[in-house]
C-alpha cells in the first residue's frame, strides 16, 4: 500500500475547556501533533489528564475552543476515525457476529459479503464458535477481540484508542498487542492509542507522545525505533529498556509521578 | 485459550429466579389466595351475612360458570376497550417520546403539556365524551389517557439516559441518527419499556373500566355497577374476580413479550438459526 | 348558700352547652325525647325531595321529636343496602327498587309514597315528527342502562299498537340531557318530567311528554319512603313520627312554595333557583295531592305491578309484594 500524504491527521493547537464545580476548567491547552497515514501513536500521561476528551475531540463528536482538527485537511470528521473505549462498547443485544458485520456502515447490499469476512476475522482472533453468542456470555478479553474486530470490518481509516486493554490481566493483554500489531500492519490505520503502560506504548507505537497533567499540554515526543514485530520477550532487550528509560524521564519531568 | 465465561450484566435474568418461574412459583403464588379464599368462606359459614351484601367465594364460583355467557360477553368489552386505548396510548407515546427526546424545542412546546394533561380529571370530562364521540369509543380514549403519561414520561428518561459510550462509539464508525436510534437507544430502551408497559396495562383496564361507570350498556365496570344496583353482588365480584384475570393476564403476555424481545438477558447464545437481519 | 346558687346555674349552662354539642346545631332545644334517625335520599337534594327538607326546614321534623339526618348516597342501591344493614334507619327508593331488593332477600319495606305516580317518562324532542309512542319505530332512543329502562319503552310503544324492535335504543348513562338537547338522540326514557324538562327545555329544546301510566305501564309510586323489618319491629313509633311529619311538610311547601324553593335550594347549591321554582310548582301538586291522602300507598297495586316486573324479566326472583310495602303507620289524612 502507497503512503497517503493525504490522510493526515492533525490536531493543532487545540484548546478545551470543561464547565467544572468552580468555573470553567482549561482540560487541553494548546496541543499540536501530527499522525501520518499509516502511522502508530501513542499518548502517554496521568490518569484525568485529559486524554479521553482529546480522543473525544479528535473522534469529532466534539468540537475544540481554539484550534482545529483535520482530517485530509478537512474538519469534516465524525465517522471517518472509529474509536476503541476500555468497556468494548459492543451492543449486547447483538450477537457477536452481528455487533462486527453489521456495523453503521454496512450496506443492506454489502450484508452478505461482511457477514463473511465477519466470519473470517473472528476465526482469526481465535473467536470462531462464538458468532451466535452474546457479549455478556464472554470474558473482557475476548470482548476487546471483537470490538477489534468490528474495528478492521468498519473499514475506517483512523483508529483512536482509549486505554482499550487497562481491565484485562497481563497475558490477554500480551495477546491483543499481537492481535492490534498484526490488524494494524496488515491494514495499516493512523493510529493513536493513549494509555498508562509504557510497555504497551513502546511495544506498538511508532512514536510516543508525553501529556502533562491537566491542562494537558504535549512535553515531550520520542520516536522509536525498534524492529518490528515486537514479541513479549522484546521488554527485556537493552534497547527497549533505554526507550523506557528515557520514557521515564520524561515522565518525571513532566509532573506524571509526582 | 480463555475459556468463556458467564460476566453478570446487570440486568441479566439468574438462574435461580428463572426457575422460581416454573411449577414451583406457580404453586407459591397460589398459597396466599388460596388461604384468603378459605378464610372467606369460613367466615361466611359462621357469619351468615346475607347474599347481597357479602356472597361466599363458592357461590361467586358458581356464577362464574352458570354466568359465564353473560360475564365473556363484558369481559370482552373491557378488553378490547382496554387494549385499544393501550395500543394508541403505546403508539402516540412513543412517538412523543422520540419527538421530545430528539428536539429540544419539541421538549419545550410539549412536554409541559403532557404533563399537565394529566391534572385534568378526564373522567370529569368522560360523560360530554361519550355524547361526543359515542359509547364504546370514549371508553378507549379514557383508557388510552389514563395510560399515556407513563409510556411518555419512561420512554424520554429512558432514551435520555442511553449509555454514552455506546452512542458515541457508534458516532464514531459514521452512524447516522436514525441508526442509532434503531441500533443503540431503542433496544437499550426496551427493558425499562416493557416495565413501563405493564404498568400501562393495568392502568389502561382501570381506565376503561372507571369509564364505564359514566355511560355505556357493557363491559365489567358496567356490569358491576349495574349488578351492585340490582342486588346482585355475587355477579359483581364474579365481575370483579374477572377483571383480576385479566389484569393478570395482560401482565403475563408482557412478561412473555420480555422473554421473546430481550432474549439476551436470558441466555448466553442466540437459541435460533436465523439469517441475520440487517 | 352561695355554693348553690352558683351550682345550679351552672349546672343548667353545662346541660344545655351538652345537648347544643350532642344535638349539633339545632335551633330549637330538643326535648329529652329526641330521636336521631338518618335518612338517606335516592340522589342529590332536588325538588323531589321539597316535602323532606321543608319538614326540616319548617320545624315538623323537630316538633316529632326528630333528628333527622339527610345523606346523599353513592348509589341508589346504596341507600336501602345501608337501611338493609340497619346503617340508616330510613331512605328514600323507588317501588321498583323495593321490589327488587325484596326479592333478593333484603328486609326493606316501604311505608309511604311521597310520589304515588310514574315521574319516569317517555321525553320526545318536538322536532322530531313524534306526536305518539308508535311514531318512535325507527327513532333512536336514549336510556340509561337500567333494565326496567327497555321494558318500560317498549311496554309504552306497544300500548299504542308500535313494534319496540323498530325503536333504537342508545345507552347514555346519565347524560340523558345533554344527550337530547344536543339531538343526538331522539327521545329519552329514564328522564323526569317533572325535573329534567324544566331543564331541558330552560336550554331553548321544546319537548314532548308521553306519560308512563297513561301508555300501558302499571300505576306505580316513583318515590317511596322506605325502612326496614328490623326499625319496624323496635321503633314503630319512629316510623309514625317521620311519616307524620313528612305530611306536615307537604302541606306547608303547597301553601308556601317559595319556603320550600329555598329550602331544597339550600341544600343543594348547584341548582339553579329559578328551575327549582318550576320544578317546585310542578311537583307539589304530587307531593300534596287532591285526589287521595297524603303519602298514601296501595300494597294491591304493589302486588300488581310486582307481576308486571315479573312477566318483563325484571325480577329474576319471586316476590310477596305484600312483604314489600304496608300501609299501617300511614298519618291521619
Amino acid at each position: 500500500m502507497t503512503s497517503e500524504p493525504t490522510e493526515r491527521l492533525e490536531c493543532r493547537h487545540v484548546s478545551f475547556a470543561r464547565a467544572g464545580a468552580e468555573g470553567l476548567l482549561l482540560v487541553l491547552d494548546d496541543l499540536s501533533f501530527t499522525v501520518d497515514h499509516g502511522e502508530f501513536v501513542a499518548l502517554i500521561g496521568p490518569s484525568g489528564c485529559g486524554k479521553s476528551t482529546l480522543l473525544s475531540i479528535l473522534a469529532g463528536l466534539e468540537e475544540p475552543d481554539d484550534g482545529e482538527v483535520l482530517v485530509s485537511g478537512s474538519p469534516d470528521r465524525l465517522g471517518t476515525l472509529t474509536l476503541m473505549p476500555q468497556s468494548d462498547a459492543l451492543l449486547p443485544w447483538k450477537t457477536v457476529l452481528e455487533n462486527v458485520a453489521r456495523g453503521p456502515r454496512i450496506t443492506r447490499a454489502d450484508a452478505g459479503a461482511a457477514t463473511e469476512r465477519a466470519r473470517a476475522t473472528l476465526a482469526e482472533f481465535g473467536l470462531g464458535g462464538f458468532e451466535r453468542h452474546y457479549p455478556h456470555a464472554l470474558s473482557g478479553g475476548m470482548r476487546q477481540r471483537v470490538a477489534l474486530a468490528r474495528a478492521v470490518l468498519g473499514g475506517a481509516r483512523h483508529w483512536l484508542l482509549d486505554e482499550p486493554f487497562g481491565a484485562l490481566d497481563a497475558f490477554t493483554r500480551a495477546h491483543l498487542h499481537r492481535l492490534v500489531a498484526d490488524a494494524w500492519e496488515r491494514h495499516r490505520p493512523s493510529v493513536v492509542l493513549v494509555t498508562h503502560d509504557l510497555d504497551e506504548a513502546l511495544s506498538l507505537a511508532d512514536r510516543v507522545l508525553v501529556s502533562s497533567s491537566r491542562p494537558a499540554r504535549i512535553v515531550a515526543e520520542l520516536a522509536v525505533d525498534l524492529p518490528r514485530p515486537r514479541p513479549p520477550e522484546l521488554t527485556t532487550s537493552p534497547e527497549f529498556t533505554a526507550y523506557k528509560r528515557e520514557l521515564m524521564g520524561h515522565l518525571f519531568a513532566s509532573g506524571a509521578f509526582a | 485459550m480463555s475459556t468463556v465465561q458467564r460476566v453478570p450484566i446487570a440486568g441479566a435474568v439468574p438462574r435461580v429466579a428463572l426457575r422460581a418461574a416454573g411449577a414451583q412459583g406457580v404453586l407459591l403464588a397460589l398459597a396466599l389466595p388460596a388461604i384468603g379464599l378459605a378464610l372467606w368462606e369460613a367466615w361466611v359459614l359462621v357469619f351468615s351475612p346475607p347474599p347481597w351484601l357479602l356472597p361466599a367465594p363458592s357461590g361467586i364460583g358458581e356464577v362464574l360458570w352458570t354466568d359465564r355467557g353473560r360475564l365473556w360477553f363484558h369481559a370482552q368489552a373491557t378488553i378490547g376497550e382496554s387494549l385499544i386505548g393501550l395500543g394508541i396510548a403505546v403508539v402516540a407515546g412513543l412517538l412523543l417520546a422520540v419527538a421530545i427526546t430528539a428536539s429540544r424545542t419539541t421538549e419545550r412546546a410539549v412536554y409541559p403539556w403532557v404533563v399537565a394533561s394529566q391534572t385534568v380529571p378526564i373522567l370529569a370530562v368522560a360523560p360530554l365524551l361519550g355524547v361526543w364521540v359515542g359509547f364504546g369509543t370514549a371508553q378507549v380514549l379514557v383508557a388510552a389517557v389514563f395510560c399515556f403519561f407513563p409510556i411518555v414520561v419512561i420512554g424520554v428518561d429512558t432514551f435520555r439516559s442511553t449509555d454514552r459510550q455506546l452512542v458515541d462509539t457508534a458516532r464514531s464508525m459514521g452512524a447516522s441518527r436514525t441508526w442509532i436510534w434503531r441500533h443503540v437507544t431503542f433496544p437499550a430502551a426496551l427493558p425499562a419499556l416493557l416495565s413501563g408497559l405493564k404498568l400501562a396495562a393495568v392502568f389502561a383496564v382501570t381506565g376503561a373500566v372507571v369509564a364505564e361507570y359514566i355511560g355505556t350498556d357493557r363491559g365489567l365496570g358496567f356490569l358491576s355497577e349495574l349488578t351492585t344496583g340490582q342486588f346482585e353482588t355475587v355477579v359483581t365480584f364474579a365481575a370483579v374476580a374477572w377483571l383480576a384475570a385479566i389484569g393478570l393476564a395482560y401482565f403475563a403476555l408482557i412478561s412473555l413479550a420480555e422473554r421473546l424481545l430481550v432474549p439476551y438477558r436470558y441466555r448466553p447464545v442466540r437459541r435460533h438459526r436465523r439469517s441475520l437481519r440487517p | 348558700m352561695t355554693r348553690r346558687r352558683v351550682a345550679l346555674p351552672l349546672l343548667l349552662l353545662l346541660a344545655v352547652a351538652a345537648l347544643a354539642i350532642a344535638c349539633g346545631g339545632d335551633d330549637e332545644p330538643a326535648s329529652s325525647e329526641t330521636e336521631h334517625v338518618e335518612m338517606i335520599l335516592d340522589w342529590f337534594p332536588n325538588a323531589d325531595h321539597a316535602s323532606i327538607y321543608t319538614a326540616q326546614e319548617a320545624g315538623h321534623f323537630s316538633d316529632a321529636g326528630l333528628d333527622v339526618k339527610l345523606t346523599v348516597p353513592s348509589d341508589p342501591a346504596a341507600a336501602l343496602k345501608q337501611v338493609g344493614t340497619g346503617n340508616a334507619e330510613f331512605a328514600i327508593s323507588y317501588e321498583p327498587e323495593v321490589l327488587l331488593a325484596r326479592s333478593e332477600g333484603v328486609p326493606v319495606v316501604a311505608v309511604g309514597a311521597l310520589v304515588t305516580h310514574p315521574l319516569n317518562s317517555v321525553i320526545v324532542r318536538s322536532d322530531r315528527g313524534i306526536s305518539r309512542p308508535r311514531d318512535l319505530e325507527g327513532k333512536t332512543v336514549g336510556a340509561t342502562g337500567l333494565p326496567s329502562d327497555k321494558s318500560l319503552l317498549q311496554t309504552v310503544v306497544r300500548a299504542d299498537g308500535g313494534d319496540p324492535s323498530k325503536v333504537t335504543i342508545a345507552n347514555v348513562g346519565f347524560t340523558l340531557g345533554p344527550a337530547i338537547a344536543s339531538g343526538k338522540v331522539d327521545a329519552l326514557i329514564g328522564a323526569y318530567w317533572n325535573i329534567e324538562v324544566p331543564e331541558i327545555e330552560d336550554k331553548g329544546v321544546a319537548l314532548d311528554v308521553f306519560r308512563l301510566e297513561q301508555n300501558g305501564v302499571p300505576d306505580y309510586d316513583e318515590l317511596v319512603v322506605v325502612t326496614s323489618d328490623a326499625v319496624i319491629e323496635k321503633n314503630p313509633r319512629a316510623v309514625r313520627r317521620v311519616l307524620a311529619a313528612l305530611r306536615e311538610g307537604a302541606l306547608t311547601a303547597r301553601d308556601d312554595q317559595a319556603l320550600a324553593a329555598s329550602a331544597v335550594l339550600a341544600a343543594n347549591e348547584d341548582l339553579n333557583a329559578e328551575l327549582v321554582a318550576a320544578q317546585v310548582e310542578d311537583t307539589v301538586p304530587l307531593l300534596a295531592p287532591e285526589d287521595e291522602p297524603i303519602l298514601n300507598v296501595e300494597p294491591t297495586a304493589w302486588v300488581g305491578y310486582a307481576e308486571w316486573m315479573r312477566a318483563e324479566g325484571l325480577l329474576k326472583k319471586p316476590v310477596d309484594a305484600r312483604d314489600a310495602v304496608t300501609a299501617e303507620f300511614l298519618p291521619e289524612p
